[in-house]
């Protein structure tokens, strides 16, 4: 079974796509990826569920510059500041687009995930005016996965 | 298959190596190009950073090619296939491209008049053949000029017949201001928004359903290399071509160029829509010898006993027949010599009978008549040598065509010097670029990486001179780590003083800013307890960048600045928000009895959205703000 995953290469202000194939089941020499500086990441649209009041997107997150990174209990670096998901409601929006318990999101709508207070991450998932996030999250799993089928 | 496996192996570690060394210096290049202030800097690392972007494209494609043949392989050679078949390769060759000058057209009364602003464009080509990719120096381009001229002459030394040069010409307007000390703080929040805006936007285009197979959910999987947003010159596609076998001559030659862009792009030069340059090639069976050994030769029919014998080396267009081996080296001229080209005739001929092996016999045709050579050989097998070498002779000229006809000459560039970043020894602070908000530790930044360039300005080896500036040493950790404590960096050196009660929470190994240091900035190059040696630190921009980008989402920023209002946790009125966590925790002294209770109002900006509830326990929201917790939020 081939899977093709789409490399997208930010160079700052030139972004370059380019199509990259990865084999899975059968056994590509690993250059020891890195090298490459990659991480992978995987994109998952959530569109959010109107109650009452509210739109919710049905999970909840954890991380943030300003909170302690020892206490994640997801992430592999425990200096790691990001924000992480650490909750997902069965049957809600998130989850029924993929979106796994122990993510960590890197992009909400294009806005960088990495470098923000707890706050400013809520903030960015819960705009009023938007309908639908486009997330942008790594996890350990599709990591090794990909990586495994590399191997 | 071991062997095999070997020399992947080493093709892969090389171009693995090769991704490395581009991506070094591209890091170099962003930082030259953030810290630089003058233009001619500013474009020279712009045109790095294109030629690093283009280089690292081409080489991944080049594994990902790697990887897909290996993968077919492995296929093939399970499936009950016959064996890979015996393909004949044509030999590789150097290619050379030189003398590019490319005519421009400027309108007539603007070339007569020249008067009003000299719009000006600084321009340079890449050349690429397969991932090999060369840049050409830049040049400055205004209305004074008839044709832009690169003296260059780039040669791609291992290029096969069918080879396909790509000629790109890029062009940047060099008149804006680039300094990032002179952006105003919108436009440097607004940029990096904004990128951040279309990175997502191609994300989001990029992942059209039909371009990639889902694999367990949703879309696929995107791989990302997360680097840092560039503010700076940038160059645009002006014109290209592809040049190939059937434009190689010995001379100059004219190619139609294509044009990308139009009379309103700010990067705009009015070509004339042709390229000339001289594109020779060197196929190796031209210059290389292809096969030697020793050899019987006598002219066809003669006399039986008049066989010479001779030391034969097959090159270009000839077999030269020596005397004696030790004649080659010594470049002592040949007995004679054999035409080996596109219209000699070579048959193997039956078994003479003074002789055991089979001969090869050459024919030729000089002025009218045809004249024939016969060789022996040996034994059997060299014989079969000969042969097999004669017919990897005529493919090859057959793939190379015009080039076997007669060697083209190819004159190696000379070895260029490094271009200097700065020509001039200015006074440090002329080139510092100081906003009033900005950080002081910014300017002994600047100050520290300047000295480091002045030390460092001796090494200029083959590396450009601030390569050496930026290299990380293998112990050294990445210095991400490090941007969390900008947006927490007091903007203001008057609010030193009251930041006297204020601790930082966070568990940093880092080193902080001067502003954290009650003792103000007397160690302003102090740097991370990690690093045992003098490191710059170079982020300071990028960590500017995103201090600007924090102040525009909200002012969040400013609370941690502020001095605790209170001394005792006030009661909460009933409209505080149950579920919003409250920003800047770290903020708390170590006094647990103060704390400042941020009004979400400051950080949002508006009355609470979510409707109050007041039965949220006291105990609850104490909670919250106690800092030892972790927080969470529900979205």
């Amino acid at each position: 079974m081939v899977c093709a995953v789409i490399l997208l290469l930010n160079f700052g202000y030139q972004t370059m796509e380019m199509p990259f194939c990865i084999l899975k089941g059968s056994s590509v020499h690993d250059v020891g990826d890195s090298a490459l500086h990659f991480t992978f990441y995987q994109r998952i649209e959530i569109c959010k569920l109107r109650q009452g009041e509210h739109l919710i997107l049905g999970f909840s997150i954890g991380g943030g510059i300003d909170q302690d990174p020892g206490q994640n209990p997801f992430s592999e670096d425990k200096s790691d500041k990001g924000i992480y998901v650490t909750r997902v409601t069965p049957g809600g929006p998130a989850e029924v687009a993929g979106l796994m318990m122990g993510d960590k999101v890197m992009q909400v709508n294009g806005w960088d995930m990495t470098m923000v207070t707890h706050d400013q991450a809520r903030k960015r998932l819960t705009k009023k005016n938007e309908d639908i996030v486009r997330l942008l999250v790594t996890r350990k799993s599709l990591e090794q996965a990909v990586r495994h089928s590399m191997m | 298959m071991a062997g095999m496996n070997n020399s992947k192996n080493q093709r892969d570690s090389n171009i693995q190596k090769k991704i490395d060394h581009e991506i070094r210096m591209r890091d170099g290049a962003c930082k030259l190009l953030a810290a630089c202030s003058q233009r001619e800097q500013a474009l020279e690392a712009s045109k790095s950073l294109l030629t690093c972007n283009t280089r690292i494209m081409a080489y991944m494609s080049e594994l990902q090619r790697m990887k897909e043949a290996q993968v077919m392989q492995r296929v093939a050679l399970r499936s009950s296939d016959a064996g890979p078949t015996d393909d004949r390769l044509p030999c590789k060759g150097k290619v050379a491209i030189s003398d590019l000058r490319i005519p421009l057209m400027w309108k007539d009364t603007e070339y007569f008049k020249n008067k009003g602003e000299l719009h000006r464009c600084a321009v340079f080509c890449l050349l690429q053949v397969g991932a090999e990719i060369h840049d050409t120096d830049m040049v400055i381009v205004d209305r004074t000029l008839t044709d832009i001229c690169f003296d260059n002459t780039i040669v791609f030394s291992e290029a096969s017949p069918g080879f396909e040069l790509r000629v790109e010409l890029y062009s940047c307007c060099s008149e804006e201001d680039y300094s990032t000390g002179n952006t105003p703080r919108k436009l440097a929040s607004k940029l990096s928004s904004s990128l951040g805006r279309s990175a997502g936007k191609k994300l989001r285009v990029a992942m059209d359903p039909g371009a990639c197979s889902p694999i367990s959910n949703g879309g696929g999987a995107t791989l990302l290399l997360p680097l840092p947003t560039v503010v700076g010159p940038k160059y645009h596609l002006l014109a290209h071509t592809t040049l190939s076998l059937s434009h190689v001559q010995d001379s100059f030659r004219t190619h139609d160029l294509s044009i990308s862009g139009n009379e309103e792009c700010s990067h705009w030069v009015p070509l004339y829509g042709s390229v000339c340059c001289r594109l020779a090639a060197q196929p190796h069976c031209m210059t290389q010898q292809m096969m030697s050994g020793c050899l019987k030769v006598k002219q066809f029919g003669g006399d039986p006993q008049s066989w010479t014998n001779v030391y034969g080396v097959l090159k270009g267009t000839n077999l030269f027949c020596y005397h004696r081996q030790e004649d080659v080296e010594a470049n002592i001229q040949p007995a004679f010599t054999i035409s080996i080209n596109k219209k000699t005739r070579i048959r193997a001929s039956e078994k003479d009978l003074h002789n055991k092996a089979q001969s090869i016999c050459i024919s030729n045709h000089y002025g009218g008549e045809e004249v024939t050579h016969t060789l022996s050989a040996d034994s059997r097998e060299d014989t079969h040598r000969w042969m097999e070498a004669f017919w990897q002779q005529f493919y090859d000229m057959s793939q190379w065509k015009q080039c076997c006809d007669d060697l083209m000459k190819i004159e190696l560039p000379s070895p260029r010097k490094p271009t200097l970043v700065t020509s001039k020894q200015g006074s440090l602070y002329h080139e510092m670029v100081i906003d009033t908000s900005d950080d002081i530790s910014t300017v002994t930044d600047i100050l520290a990486r300047r000295m480091q360039e002045l030390e460092l300005r001796s090494q200029l080896g083959t590396s450009p001179p601030w390569m050496s500036l930026f290299e990380d040493s293998p112990g050294c950790p990445r210095t991400h780590n490090r941007l969390p404590h900008s947006p927490l960096r007091c903007p203001r050196p008057g609010l030193l003083s009251s930041e006297a009660s204020l601790t930082s929470d966070s568990d940093s190994p880092c080193s902080t800013s001067p502003c954290s240091r009650h003792s103000g900035w007397a160690e302003p190059l102090s740097l991370s307890s990690h690093s045992s040696h003098f490191r710059p630190r170079t982020l300071s921009l990028d960590a500017k960048l995103s201090t600007l980008r924090g102040r525009g989402c909200g002012g969040v920023l400013q609370c941690s600045c502020q001095p605790p209002s209170s001394s005792s946790l006030a009661p909460i009125p009933a409209q505080r928000v149950p579920q919003a966590t409250l920003s800047c925790s770290n903020s708390t002294s170590s006094n647990s009895s103060s704390e400042g209770s941020h009004s979400p109002e400051l950080s949002d900006g508006t009355p609470f959205s979510h409707p109050s509830s007041a039965r949220q326990s006291l105990r609850n929201l104490r909670a919250k703000l106690d800092p030892r917790n972790w927080l969470q939020s529900q979205v």
